[in-house]
């Protein structure tokens, strides 16, 4: 069942029950304050006649025994009763009388000096009969006693026309306020929920795959707060997810990318392999050829152990912990300086590094295969000749380790990938020189255990500097280094 | 499903809005069938006044809309022996209580000792014998009031007279003197300058004077006309005749003392 439709039934049936019980009670109270107000009115008549009946007979008690100017005293008194109220009836009788609106009720049980009241229907008419039960006595010394009755009826017919009156105009009052209600709350509740509609409608759409559609929230739009809320915090959530589809999708591509790139890696020197071997199966070759051919299975082989044991690297880089330990930042530069001597020979490149004196926390074999691996690229990108300078300084609470080389540099538009695993940015100049692509995405992990990414800032045809931090040692760990 | 409970919520406002219309009707249905024929009953007692009603009682019946208006005796009665001298008593039985009440106020006096003196000598009275019921702080009460008109026509002009009394307590509460000649006597005249402010002194002693008798305040709106050829006063702001009791269609009777007994007798046309 719709939102809307359930706003509508429980306020339509809220709504009814309020008003019609409200107005009932109303009338109710009306009604019954009336009645009450007229049988109390009829009752306090009928005990004041009772009263002044008894007070006449008192006062013309002198006249002993006289049956007869008792009850001529008594039709006299009601009479003049009966002119004195316009809306009452006044009967006064003995008991044995029988002139009473109804002998049958309750007058018959009812005690002496003993009032009583009910309400009496006719089928037509409805009325108050109030009754008083009351011994009179006449004369002093020879006193005659008789029962009589005060009987006051009174018409409250009007009192129950008025009241069906009432609920006639309660009634039509009421279907009007239904039929009202009903069309106020199918327009309200439509309007209430028609943002959680359009919500919907744009969840379903997102569902569907289009991530970008967003719900509205500014002002003017919605103006429930809660519902604004809603909307924002559904955008911020479909923002959450297109970011991470998109993420999702690039690491898909990227996974990709690499299955083609080791693939490809993989192939061109086991082809080379394969087609050395092939000749050596296949043809008389001469010593030379034959050595020729072994050196270049042997290189590819190589190639291949290179490949493979990178790649185990960056696999064991990216799901190990590293244990780091305190080291003194000159022992990594003038080791890693020693270590790269052979590279600097053979690509006849000078070194020079400029550094300040701290105690960092790194794994030191994990940071020289670093730095070793960036001074190798800056190698490869530098011409003979050129210099490359290792830096290391203190900043903002960190150690801070550049490589700086002037040579052919990177493309901005490569910086982003240049850590990928496979990619170069020029392929055939890489490949010759042995690389597969892999060293920057390694030194990139390294750092990465290091709590540092690397940070390459490069221009085209100028130079490069890559840089990454690690953390420095506190004074007491200094002297445990020590 | 989904059907079935639009079908049942439909069904439930439309059952809810038929029960709240029809909740009168099906309430009182039962409520009447309850009320009607279903008798309440409670016990009641009277507490006799022992004690003479006073003027202020007396004031309050006579001013209630309830108050129980019986008429028992009008009648003219004409010179007629044993029964003109029981008349004359009833009305001179008053007087003692009068006089004290107004014992140094001269005009007064001189109205009271007129009045009598032409009672006296009336041969025909207008009688009218009225008990007024009800009912003071839940106590039942009957005051039997008579009031007795006559005049007095001669040659010269008509004096007016009548006397409204409490039969019981013999109180005066409204009375009326205006002789054919002035009320005052010549020795009166000759020792006071006539003039309004005698008057009007004697006005206002009349009302002090009434105050103690009736025993009530001096602010009740009671009716004092005195002038020395008309003496007036009256509890009540209007007449006596003036009240309720002359809008009803009473049927007047009275009873006649016999050998045997008091007879009943119509007096409509007694007069």
């Amino acid at each position: 069942m719709k939102f809307a439709w359930k706003i509508f039934f429980i306020s339509f049936v809220i709504i009814i029950l309020s008003f019609g019980v409200g107005g009932f009670l109303l009338i109710n109270s009306v009604f019954t304050t009336s009645l009450n107000n007229k049988i109390q009115s009829v009752c306090d008549s009928n005990a004041y006649i009772t009263s002044s009946l008894y007070a006449v007979v008192q006062n013309t008690s002198q006249i002993d025994n006289n049956e007869a100017y008792l009850r001529f005293t008594i039709s006299n008194f009601s009479e003049q009763v009966n002119h004195n109220t316009s809306n009452t009836t006044v009967n006064i009788d003995s008991v044995d009388g029988n002139n009473f609106y109804d002998k049958d009720s309750f007058i018959a049980n009812l005690q002496n000096n003993n009032r009583g009241h009910v309400i009496i229907d006719n089928g037509n008419k409805k009325y108050i009969q109030a009754v008083s039960k009351i011994i009179l006595s006449i004369g002093d010394n020879l006193p005659y006693e008789e029962l009589y009755y005060v009987e006051s009826i009174a018409d409250i017919t009007d009192i129950y026309q008025s009241r069906d009156s009432y609920c006639r105009t309660y009634q039509i009052i009421l279907i009007g306020v239904a039929l009202f209600a009903s069309i106020l709350l199918v327009i309200f509740s439509h309007f209430i929920t028609k943002p959680l509609v359009r919500l919907s409608e744009v969840s379903k759409e997102i569902a569907e795959g289009n991530f970008s559609k967003r719900a509205q929230t500014h002002k003017g739009a919605i103006k429930t707060k809660e519902i604004a809320e809603l909307s924002y915090n559904f955008n911020t959530m479909a923002q959450y997810v297109e970011d991470y589809v998109e993420q999702l999708e690039r690491a898909a591509q990227s996974r990709d990318d690499f299955v083609a790139d080791f693939t490809h890696e993989l192939k061109t020197p086991l082809t080379s392999v394969i087609g050395y071997a092939d000749m050596l199966r296949s043809y008389q070759l001469d010593d030379a050829q034959r050595r020729e051919c072994a050196d270049f299975i042997y290189k590819e082989g190589k190639r291949l152990e290179s490949l493979s044991l990178n790649l185990l690297n960056l696999i064991v880089l990216k799901n190990d912990e590293i244990n780091l330990v305190s080291v003194k930042s000159d022992t990594i530069i003038s080791e890693t300086g020693n270590s790269v001597l052979f590279l600097l020979k053979k690509y006849n490149i000078q070194l020079t590094t400029d550094f300040e004196h701290a105690t960092i926390s790194a794994e030191p074999s994990l940071l020289k295969t670093l730095l070793y691996n960036l001074i190798d690229n800056a190698c490869k990108a530098s011409e003979k000749g050129q210099t490359i300078r290792l830096t290391g300084r203190i900043k903002d609470g960190k150690y801070l380790f550049s490589v700086i080389d002037n040579g052919t540099g990177i493309p901005q538009s490569e910086l982003k990938k240049i850590t990928e695993p496979f990619y170069m940015v020029d392929k055939s100049r890489a490949r010759s020189m042995g690389g597969a692509g892999l060293g920057l995405a390694l030194c990139n992990e390294i750092a990465k255990l290091h709590g540092s990414m690397l940070n390459i800032d490069s221009v085209y045809n100028k130079g490069t500097t890559v840089s990454f931090t690690t953390e420095l040692c506190g004074s007491e760990e200094v002297l445990d280094c020590e | 499903m989904n059907k079935i409970k639009y079908a049942l919520c439909i069904f439930i406002a439309a059952t809810v809005t038929c029960a709240v219309v029809f909740l009168p009707y099906l309430y009182y249905s039962s409520i009447d069938k309850r009320d009607i024929n279903n008798y309440v009953t409670e016990s009641y007692s009277f507490e006799s006044k022992n004690d003479n009603i006073t003027s202020e009682e007396l004031i309050s019946l006579l001013s209630s809309d309830e108050a129980i208006w019986l008429e028992s005796n009008t009648y003219s009665m004409y010179y007629d022996g044993k029964q003109f001298n029981d008349l004359l008593d009833e009305i001179d039985s008053a007087q003692p209580l009068l006089k004290s009440a107004f014992n140094d106020n001269e005009l007064a006096n001189m109205a009271i000792e007129k009045f009598y003196e032409v009672a006296s000598q009336i041969s025909a009275y207008k009688v009218q014998e009225v008990t007024v019921n009800g009912e003071i702080n839940g106590s039942p009460i009957s005051v039997t009031l008579l009031d007795v008109v006559y005049s007095d026509f001669s040659e010269n002009g008509a004096g007016e007279f009548e006397i409204l009394m409490d039969k019981k307590t013999k109180i005066v509460y409204e009375f009326k003197c205006t002789p054919k000649e002035p009320i005052v006597q010549d020795d009166f005249i000759d020792e006071h300058d006539l003039n309004e402010t005698v008057e009007q002194n004697l006005r206002e002693q009349t009302c002090f004077a009434l105050c103690d008798y009736w025993g009530i305040e001096g602010e009740h709106n009671y009716n004092v006309e005195t002038s020395f050829y008309s003496f007036y006063f009256n509890i009540m702001p209007l007449a006596f005749t003036d009240y309720e009791f002359n809008n009803y269609n009473s049927i007047m009777y009275g009873y006649d003392k016999t050998d045997s007994g008091y007879e009943i007798s119509e007096k409509n046309n007694y007069y």
